[in-house]
C-alpha cells in the first residue's frame, strides 16, 4: 500500500497545480497590491514607529520620532550614527529586503508563467504589465535605498537555483526598471486609478517612470512621461474654501480623487489603516479619545522644518497640513501641543468612532507629476511657460491671497534655470513633506535644503555631504545608502557591504 | 540477587481427632506472606485428583481430603506450595510471593522485560509517588521524579499546561522538542490533559537501546505510562482520594506604591532639569493637581496594590473515585475524577471530570482480550500569558498606583482616567481587575482515547497481539473582550470562537516470545504498523460591539466580521519493528532493535528511514567472583547505541505550498494567492545518535543505591528552516543541514540511611547535567536570530554555543557626570546606559544542572515527604525591565528604581537615572543588554507532605480497609539569586511551543503556592 503515506493537502494549493489557470494569474498578481514597496510607504503597522520611507526624513533631522529611545533607528538616522549600530539597523533593513524581494519573486514568477496560461488575452497583457509595474516599483525602491543589488528577473522555485547572488550596479538595475515600466505604460488601460477598478493603469506607471527617470538625472524621459500623466484624466484637487474644504482637507478625507494617481486602499472591514491617525497626535490624546490607548509623534516635525513654509502659505495653516490644539466634538475635551501634530493623518471617523481607519495612502498624486514636469522640463527645455505653470498650479493652490496660476507663471517664468529648479525644490518640500519623498531629493540633487531658522520660507541649498542637517550631524558620503543587512551578508557570502558600515566577520 | 527464599508456614489447630484414611473436610485461611491479608481465588487441589476448590473473598476454603493426600495451594504471583494432610482439620497456609514475580518488571516498547535484562536507560516513576503533590497535571507531578527528564514548570495559571519537558537536552530546532507520550500503548498527543490519578506507572526510554523502537518519533526520549486497571487478585476495593488546597501567589513583585512614584516622577523631572535642559516646576501641586485623585499638596489620595487587587485565594478541590474487582480471568476497573482548580488570578480556573473503564478478560486458555476507555473534558478560563500586549498579567505591575480600582462614577480606572494624562501624557492602559473582569477567554477540552486488544497464546511464551487505540480531541476556544477595554478591546470589542479537531487512530499487530531454557531467556518481539492523524480547524471572529450583552453568542450582531478560517490537514505512518533480547546466565544481556518507519511528511524521495539500536548489559554481581563481597550488593554496567528519529514537523513540509486568502481591492475582497514555500523532494527525518554508558551500584544490602549514565547525542541531519537570502523572495526553506550535540549525566541516588521497626527515612536525589552545542547549520553556518523583540533578536542559535542563548547588548554601566566632564558623554546622555554596539551572548535559558532531592520520612503512623528541586547554571532574561526601568513615568517601575537608578552620586550603578517617558520629556532609552539577565538558578521547596495512616485495627472499626489523611504545602518557598525580581525564574513569556524562549519573561502569571488537605479511604 505505497499511496498510504502519500500527500494530499486540502487547505493549500502546491505548486504542482499552480499556474493553471485564469483565477490563479489573478490571485498571483492580487498579491502585488498589498506587499513589499507599496507597504513601506503606506503601513502604519506599528504604534511607535511610522512606515519605513518615513525613517528616511529622519536622516534630514527635521522630522523626530518621539519613542526613538525605543525605535533606536530613527534616533541612528536623525544623528547619522547608522554606521556604528548596523546591527540595529539591520533588523528593519531585513524587513525591506524581505518583503520588497518577496513581491519581485512573485513578480517574476507572473511574467514567466501567466504568458503560458490559456485565458482572455486581453487580462493577460495587463496582468504582465501590472506585475512588471511591481518588479519595477520594487526595485525603485531597494535601488534608492542600497546602491546595488542582487538582480534576479527569473522565479526561486527550488534550492537547486543559484541562490547566491552578487551585486549588480545600479546602472543595471534602472535599466531593467526603465523596461519594465515602459512596458507596463504600453499594455495597462488609459484610465484613473479610481476608474481602473483600483488596479495600476497606464497613468500610474507612467508616474512610476516619470519618478524614475527624476532621480537619475534624465530629464527629458521624465518630462515625456510626466507629461503624459499631466494630459490624463486625472487632476488638481481644488479649494472650495481655505479651511476644512480646502484641497488639502479633501486630500485628508477622501479617496478616488483626480489628483490620486496611485494609493493604497484601506477601509473599515478589510483591511483599516492601522495607527495613522493616531500619529496626527502626540501622547497626551489619550485623555481625549477612547478609541485609540496610544498616540506617538512618530513622524514629527521640528519648528525648524516648519519655517519652510512663508507665513502665508495655506499649507501651513492650522488644520490644513499641521495642527496644534485640537477639541474632540464629542465630548469638548482639548488636546493642545507646541509641536505640531500632523491634520493630514487625522482620520475623523477613526479617532472619533470606529477605531478602524479607512483613508486610502496616495503614493502618487498629480501635484508630484506638475512638479516632476516642471523641474524636468527646465532641465530639459529650460524654463518655459509649462515648467513655469505646472510649479504655478501647485503654489497658487497654496496661496490665500488670491494669487492666480497665471500670475505665478508669468513671475517664476522670468527665473534663472537653478532658480527655479530650486523654487521646484523647495515646493516639494512644502507640498510632500508628509508623503515621505524628501529623501530621495537630497540624494538625486546632491544638495540639502538649509532651512532657515529665523526666517520664514527661507531655505538655501548646499551640498549635502559636509553639510549639517537638521539635528546638527554632518552628512558624510557614506550616510548616502543604507546598509546591507548583516544578517544577509551573512546569508550570501557573495554580498559586499556598503561603504563605511560594521560588516560581518568572514 | 536478593534471592528471596520461597518459603511457607503451616500453622496447625487440633480441634478434633480423626482416624487414619478417613474421608474429612478441611478448611482453612490462605493469607499472603506480604501483607498478612486474606488471598481470594487460591486455588487448591488434591494433588493427583480433579479434587478442588478456591478461596472465598476471606481467603477461606474447605476441601474434602484423606489423610496423607497432598494438597497443591497455587496463585498467580505466588510460590506453589504443597501440604500433606495429616490429622488436622484446618489448614492455614501463608503464601510467599514468587521471587520471579518479584524481580521487577518494567515496561518497555511493545511489552515488558525484567529489569535486570535491560540494556538501555529507563526511568521510572510509580503513581503513588506521582499523586502526592495532587498537581492538576501529570507532568508537575513527574517533575523531579524521573532523572534526564527534565520538566520546566512555566506557569501557575490551571488549564495553563505550559510545561516544557526535554529529556536530555534539546536537539532540534525547527521540530519539536516534546517526548512521544505513548498511554497503555496507544501515542496521545495533549498528555497534559490526562488525569494523573488514573496513572499507575511511569517509564521513561531516554536512550536508543530503549527508545528506538519508537524509531522516528522516539529521537526526543519516549513517555511509556501505564494507567490503572482492575485487581487481578480477587479482591474488590472502593477507594476514595480527596483533597481541597488554597493557593495564593508565592510572592508579589516589589513595585512602587503610590507616594514612591510621585517621587520617582519628581526625580525624573529634576534629572531632566539637571542634565536635559528642561526648567520643568519641581513643585508637585503644579503636576498632580487633580483633585479626584490627590490633595492639595499634590499627596495621592489612593494608593492601589494592583497585584493584590488582581489575585485572590484560589480554592482547588479534587475527587477520585476508584472501584476495582476481579480476578486472573476477569478484572474491571472503573475510575471517575473532578477536579475544580481555581486559580490566583482572579476569574482564572480549570475544571476537569474524567472518566475510566478498563475490562480485561481471559475467556478462552488461548486468548485475552483487554480494553480501555477514557473520556476527559476540562474546561476553563484563563488570561493570556505570552506576548507583549497589555494584558492583565502585564498591567498588574505597570498600572499607575494611584489610581483606585473604580472612577467616581463607577466606570473602571484607566491609566488616561485622570486630568492630568493630557500634561502627562500617559498611554491608555486598561486596569487588571478591568481586563479580568471584562475579557472572558474560554477554553474547552474533549478527548476521548482508548484501545482494544486482543492477544493470541500462540504457544507456551509465544503470543500474538493485535491492538487498536485512539485518540480524539475536539478542543474549543471561545473569547469575548469587552467594549470598554482601553488598548485592547475599545471601542469595537471582539468575540471568538475557534475549533480544532483532531483524530488519530493506530493498528499495531506484534508477536512476542518469551522464554527461558535453563541458562538463557529470549525476549523477542517483531511487528508492524499503521497511523493517522488529521486534523480541522475553523475559526470565526468579529468585532464592532455595541454593549457586552451578546458576548460570542450571538456573533451576527459585530458590524466588522472577519473573514471565516479554516485549516486541514493529515499526516500517517507505516512502520515495521522488531527486538531480540537474549540474556544469559542472569549475567550477560544483548538487545538488538530496529524499526523500518515510513511518513508522509517527508519527501518523495525520502519516505522511508531505518532505526537501529543495539544494548549490552552484564549484572557483574550476579558473578561468581562477586558472591563473596559482602558490600556490593547489586553491580550492574550497560552500553548501547543507536539511531532514533525525529519527524514532528507539519504535513506537507517537503511541498512547495501556494499562500492563498483575501484582502482589499477596489472595495472590496479579493483572491490573493502567490508561492509561499520551496519544495524540497528531498527532506527527511533527523536522526540522533545516541551513545549511552550507565552503571547502576547497590551498596550494603541496596540500602545506598547508584544509577548513574553518561549519554552523547548527536543530531543531524537537522530539520532546519534553513535560513536563505531574503533577495530569494523566501526568508527560509526546509532542509535537513545542522547539527547539535547533548551530552551529560543522569543520575539518581537513593538511600535509606536509617531504618528501624519504628522509623525509616528514604531519600533520593536525581540530578541532571547537560551541554548543549550547536555543530552546524545552514550552507554558511548562519546565524539564525530568535525572539525578536525591543532593539532586534533577544535570542539567537549560533555555531559554538547552546541552543538556548540570550542575545543582546552589554551593558557597562552608565553615563555619568565624570564621563560628562571628560569629554566622554553629552550632558544629555549623563545618566543613560553605555552599552556595546554589537550584541554578544549574554547567557543561556536552559540550566546545565537540574535535578530534586526527595526525602520520606516514616515515623510509626506517620510520613513526611520534603521534596527540593533546583536548577544551577542559567540565566533568566527580566525582559519586563524594558517598562519598570526604561519606561517609567508611563507604567509603573520596580521599587528598587528609588535606590539603583544613577542619581549623580552613584557612578558605578548599573541602573540608569530616572528619566521620563511621558509626551515632552526625556524619552526611553531601552535596549535588551547584559542588566536584564540575572541568574536563573533557584532552589525551590516543591512539596512538603505530612502524612498519618491509620491503623488497620482501628479502621476495621470504622469498617473500612484503609485510611490516610495528609497536608501539604506546594511551593511554599523559593530560593533564587538576589537580583531576581519576578515571580519565578522559570518562565516564559514566548507561548507554550517556542523552545528557545525558555527563561525568558517579559511578565507572567504570579506563580502560586498551596495549602492542602487531604484523604484517601479504602473501603
Amino acid at each position: 500500500c505505497e499511496s498510504f503515506l502519500d500527500e494530499a493537502p486540502r487547505s493549500a494549493v502546491t505548486s504542482v497545480a499552480y499556474y493553471q489557470n485564469e483565477a490563479q494569474a489573478q490571485g498571483q498578481v492580487n498579491s502585488l497590491y498589498r506587499m513589499g514597496a507599496p507597504l513601506r510607504y503606506a503601513s502604519a503597522g506599528s504604534a511607535y514607529i511610522g512606515p519605513n520611507a518615513s525613517i528616511n526624513s529622519m536622516l534630514t533631522g527635521y522630522f523626530t520620532n518621539s519613542y526613538e529611545g525605543q525605535e533606536l533607528i530613527c534616533l541612528y538616522s536623525r544623528e547619522l550614527t547608522r554606521q556604528n549600530n548596523t546591527r540595529i539597523v539591520s533588523n528593519t533593513m531585513n524587513s525591506i529586503w524581505n518583503d520588497c524581494y518577496r513581491a519581485i519573486n512573485i513578480a517574476n514568477a507572473a511574467i514567466k508563467y501567466i504568458p503560458e496560461i490559456e485565458m482572455d488575452a486581453n487580462l493577460q497583457s495587463k496582468l504582465v504589465g501590472e506585475a512588471k509595474f511591481f518588479r519595477a516599483y520594487n526595485y525603485f525602491y531597494l535601488v534608492k535605498t542600497f546602491g546595488d543589488l542582487p538582480l534576479s528577473t527569473e522565479p526561486y522555485e527550488a534550492t537547486t537555483d543559484d541562490l547566491y547572488l552578487p551585486r549588480t550596479g545600479t546602472a543595471e538595475v534602472y535599466a531593467l526598471i526603465e523596461a519594465d515600466l515602459k512596458e507596463a505604460v504600453d499594455a495597462l488601460p488609459a484610465s484613473t486609478f479610481a476608474n481602473n477598478a483600483h488596479r495600476i493603469s497606464r497613468y500610474a506607471a507612467a508616474m512610476a517612470l516619470a519618478d524614475v527617470y527624476l532621480q537619475q538625472g534624465k530629464y527629458g524621459d521624465a518630462a515625456t512621461y510626466a507629461q503624459l500623466v499631466l494630459d490624463s484624466p486625472h487632476g488638481l484637487t481644488t479649494n472650495s474654501d481655505l479651511a476644512l474644504n480646502s484641497a488639502y482637507n479633501k486630500l485628508r478625507k477622501s479617496d478616488d480623487l483626480d489628483e490620486s494617481i496611485y494609493a493604497l486602499e484601506y477601509d473599515g472591514t478589510i483591511n483599516n489603516s492601522g495607527w495613522w491617525t493616531t500619529y496626527a497626535f502626540s501622547s497626551s490624546a489619550t485623555s481625549i479619545f477612547t478609541t485609540y490607548s496610544i498616540f506617538e509623534r512618530v513622524y514629527g516635525p521640528t519648528d525648524r522644518f516648519l519655517n519652510v513654509y512663508e507665513a502665508e502659505d495655506l499649507r501651513i495653516q492650522p488644520n490644513q497640513f499641521f495642527h496644534w490644539k485640537y477639541t474632540n466634538p464629542n465630548t469638548g475635551t482639548k488636546w493642545t501641543s507646541a509641536q505640531a501634530g500632523i491634520w493630514y493623518y487625522y482620520d475623523e471617523d477613526a479617532v472619533l468612532n470606529t477605531g478602524r481607519g479607512t483613508k486610502d495612502w496616495n503614493l502618487y498624486r498629480y501635484a508630484e507629476a506638475l512638479l516632476i514636469a516642471a523641474e524636468s522640463i527646465a532641465r530639459s527645455s529650460g524654463v518655459n511657460a509649462d515648467a513655469a505653470g505646472y510649479l504655478a498650479q501647485v503654489k497658487a493652490r497654496a496661496d490665500i491671497n488670491g494669487k492666480t496660476a497665471a500670475d505665478y507663471t508669468a513671475e517664476l517664468q522670468s527665473l534663472p534655470e537653478d532658480d527655479f529648479v530650486e523654487a521646484v525644490w523647495t515646493e516639494r518640500l512644502r507640498e510632500l513633506p508628509l508623503e515621505f519623498k524628501m529623501w530621495d531629493d537630497c540624494l538625486r540633487t546632491g544638495m540639502f535644503p538649509v532651512i532657515s531658522a529665523s526666517v520664514k520660507g527661507q531655505v538655501d541649498y548646499q551640498p549635502l555631504v559636509g553639510t549639517q542637517n537638521g539635528s546638527g550631524a554632518t552628512f558624510k558620503e557614506t550616510d548616502l545608502l543604507w546598509p546591507i543587512s548583516l544578517d544577509e551578508l551573512q546569508r550570501n557570502p557573495k554580498l559586499t557591504q556598503n561603504e563605511g558600515y560594521q560588516d560581518i566577520a568572514r | 540477587n536478593q534471592a528471596m527464599a520461597s518459603s511457607f508456614h503451616v500453622t496447625t489447630a487440633k480441634s478434633g481427632y480423626t482416624s487414619v484414611n478417613q474421608q474429612h473436610t478441611i478448611s482453612g485461611i490462605v493469607t499472603s506472606g506480604t501483607d498478612q491479608a486474606p488471598l481470594p481465588g487460591v486455588s487448591v487441589v488434591v494433588k493427583g485428583t480433579q479434587k478442588g476448590a478456591t478461596t472465598n473473598e476471606q481467603g477461606q476454603y474447605t476441601i474434602e481430603a484423606e489423610v496423607g493426600d497432598v494438597l497443591v495451594y497455587s496463585f498467580i504471583g505466588y510460590t506453589s506450595t504443597e501440604q500433606t494432610v495429616g490429622n488436622q482439620l484446618q489448614l492455614n497456609v501463608v503464601l510467599q510471593e514468587d521471587a520471579q514475580a518479584l524481580e521487577e518488571v518494567v515496561v518497555v516498547g511493545y511489552g515488558t522485560m525484567r529489569k535486570s535484562d535491560v540494556t538501555g536507560s529507563i526511568s521510572i516513576a510509580k503513581g503513588e509517588d506521582m499523586i502526592k503533590a495532587q498537581n492538576f497535571s501529570a507532568l508537575d507531578n513527574l517533575r523531579g521524579k524521573a532523572a534526564g527528564v527534565n520538566i520546566f514548570s512555566n506557569s501557575s495559571q490551571p488549564g495553563a499546561y505550559a510545561n516544557r519537558v526535554v529529556i536530555r537536552g534539546t536537539a532540534t530546532i525547527n521540530s519539536s522538542s516534546n517526548p512521544l507520550y505513548v498511554v497503555d500503548g496507544v501515542v496521545m498527543e495533549d498528555f497534559q490533559l490526562i488525569n494523573p490519578n488514573d496513572i499507575e506507572r511511569i517509564e521513561v526510554l531516554k536512550d536508543a537501546s530503549s527508545a528506538a523502537i519508537y524509531g522516528a518519533r522516539g529521537a526526543n526520549g519516549v513517555i511509556l505510562v501505564t494507567t490503572k486497571r482492575g485487581s487481578k487478585d480477587g479482591r474488590k476495593t472502593v477507594s476514595y482520594q480527596g483533597s481541597v488546597g488554597f493557593s495564593s501567589p508565592q510572592r508579589f513583585m516589589k513595585v512602587l506604591d503610590a507616594n514612591q512614584w510621585v517621587e520617582a516622577f519628581m526625580t525624573g523631572l529634576e534629572n531632566e532639569n539637571t542634565y536635559q535642559g528642561k526648567s520643568w516646576s519641581l513643585d508637585k501641586t503644579d503636576w498632580f493637581n487633580d483633585p479626584t485623585y490627590f490633595d492639595s499638596n499634590g499627596n495621592p489620595l489612593y494608593n492601589t496594590h494592583w497585584q493584590e487587587e488582581a489575585t485572590r485565594t484560589g480554592v482547588t478541590h479534587n475527587h477520585q473515585l476508584n472501584i476495582q474487582q476481579g480476578d486472573e480471568k476477569s478484572s474491571t476497573g472503573a475510575f471517575l475524577n473532578y477536579t475544580d482548580q481555581q486559580g490566583i488570578v482572579n476569574n482564572t480556573y480549570s475544571k476537569r471530570i474524567n472518566g475510566k473503564l478498563a475490562y480485561d478478560s481471559k475467556p478462552l486458555d488461548w486468548l485475552s482480550t483487554s480494553v480501555n476507555l477514557l473520556v476527559n473534558h476540562t474546561w476553563g478560563r484563563y488570561t493570556p500569558e505570552d506576548g507583549g500586549g497589555q494584558d492583565a498579567r502585564r498591567t498588574m505591575i505597570e498600572m499607575l498606583p494611584w489610581l483606585p480600582i473604580y472612577q467616581p462614577d463607577g466606570q473602571y480606572t484607566s491609566s488616561s482616567s485622570s486630568s492630568i494624562t493630557d500634561v502627562l501624557g500617559f498611554e491608555g492602559m486598561s486596569n487588571p481587575v478591568a481586563i479580568l473582569d471584562k475579557q472572558k477567554r474560554m477554553r474547552y477540552n474533549t478527548q476521548i482515547f482508548g484501545n482494544a486488544a486482543l492477544t493470541f497464546h500462540l504457544a507456551d511464551g509465544l503470543d500474538l497481539k493485535t491492538q487498536f487505540g485512539v485518540d480524539a480531541h475536539r478542543k474549543d476556544y471561545k473569547g469575548y473582550s469587552s467594549i470598554i477595554l482601553n488598548n485592547i478591546s475599545r471601542p469595537n470589542g471582539w468575540a471568538e470562537i475557534q475549533h480544532t479537531n483532531t483524530f488519530y487512530w493506530q493498528e499495531e499487530t506484534y508477536l512476542t516470545y518469551n522464554k527461558s531454557f535453563d541458562k538463557h531467556r529470549i525476549n523477542a518481539m517483531a511487528g508492524l504498523s499503521w497511523q493517522e492523524r488529521t486534523y480541522g480547524y475553523d475559526a470565526s471572529r468579529t468585532e464592532g460591539f455595541s454593549d457586552d450583552f451578546y458576548e460570542w453568542n450571538n456573533m451576527g450582531v459585530g458590524r466588522t466580521p472577519s473573514s471565516p478560517s479554516s485549516d486541514w490537514d493529515q499526516w500517517r505512518m507505516n512502520s515495521y519493528f522488531l527486538r531480540a533480547a537474549y540474556s544469559y546466565n542472569d549475567r550477560y544481556s544483548l538487545t538488538l532493535t530496529g524499526r523500518y518507519d515510513g511518513s508522509s511528511k517527508f519527501g518523495a524521495n525520502n519516505k522511508y528511514a531505518f532505526f537501529p539500536s543495539a544494548g549490552l548489559a552484564w549484572n557483574v554481581s550476579n558473578e561468581d567472583f562477586m558472591q563473596d563481597n559482602t558490600w556490593i550488593s547489586n553491580l550492574k554496567l550497560h552500553t548501547s547505541y543507536g539511531l532514533t528519529g525525529n519527524s514532528e514537523i507539519d504535513p506537507y513540509s517537503s511541498l512547495a505550498n501556494v499562500t492563498a486568502g483575501t484582502h482589499l481591492l477596489d472595495g472590496a475582497r479579493a483572491p490573493y494567492s502567490y508561492l509561499g514555500s520551496m519544495s524540497n523532494p528531498d527532506l527527511k527525518w533527523e536522526k540522533t545518535g545516541t551513545y549511552d554508558v550507565g552503571v547502576e551500584l547497590g551498596i550494603l544490602q541496596n540500602k545506598l543505591n547508584f544509577d548513574v549514565s553518561y549519554y552523547n547525542r548527536t543530531t543531524t541531519d537537522l530539520l532546519l528552516a534553513a535560513p536563505l537570502p531574503y533577495a530569494t523572495g523566501f526568508s527560509s526553506v526546509m532542509r535537513n543541514i545542522g547539527s547539535v550535540r547533548n551530552q551529560g549525566l543522569d543520575m539518581m541516588v537513593t538511600a535509606t540511611p536509617f531504618t528501624t521497626s519504628d522509623f525509616n527515612w528514604n531519600i533520593t536525589l536525581n540530578a541532571n547535567y547537560n551541554k548543549n552545542e550547536v555543530l552546524k547549520l545552514g550552507e554558511n553556518d548562519e546565524d539564525i536570530p530568535q525572539n525578536s523583540w525591543v532593539g532586534g533578536p533577544n535570542s539567537i542559535i549560533r555555531v559554538g554555543e547552546n541552543l538556548n542563548s540570550f542575545y543582546g547588548y552589554k551593558r557597562y554601566g552608565v553615563y555619568t557626570v565624570e564621563d560628562y566632564e571628560a569629554g566622554d558623554a553629552t550632558l544629555a546622555q549623563v545618566g543613560r546606559a553605555k552599552r556595546s554596539t554589537t550584541q554578544e551572548i549574554l547567557g543561556k535559558g536552559m540550566p546545565d544542572w537540574t535535578g530534586s532531592f526527595i526525602n520520606t520520612f516514616n515515623y510509626k503512623n506517620f510520613d513526611l515527604t520534603v521534596d527540593l528541586q533546583f536548577v544551577y547554571g542559567v540565566e533568566t532574561m527580566q525582559q519586563f525591565f524594558h517598562s519598570t526601568y526604561d519606561r517609567f513615568g508611563i507604567t509603573n517601575g520596580l521599587e528598587t528604581i528609588l535606590t539603583d537608578a544613577y542619581n549623580g552620586s552613584n557612578p558605578n550603578t548599573m541602573q540608569q537615572a530616572v528619566y521620563l517617558t511621558n509626551n515632552g520629556h526625556a524619552g526611553q532609552d531601552t535596549n535588551v543588554d547584559s542588566q536584564w539577565v540575572t541568574d536563573g538558578s533557584y532552589l525551590r521547596f516543591n512539596v512538603l507532605q505530612l502524612g498519618y495512616t491509620f491503623d488497620s485495627s482501628l479502621c476495621k472499626r470504622l469498617g473500612i480497609a484503609a485510611l490516610r489523611v495528609y497536608a501539604n504545602a506546594n511551593n511554599p518557598w523559593l530560593i533564587t539569586s538576589k537580583e531576581f525580581q519576578g515571580y519565578d525564574p522559570e518562565g516564559t513569556s514566548l507561548g507554550d511551543s517556542n523552545k528557545f524562549g525558555q527563561n525568558m519573561v517579559f511578565f507572567s502569571y504570579p506563580r502560586a503556592k498551596s495549602f492542602m488537605l487531604g484523604m484517601n479511604i479504602t473501603l
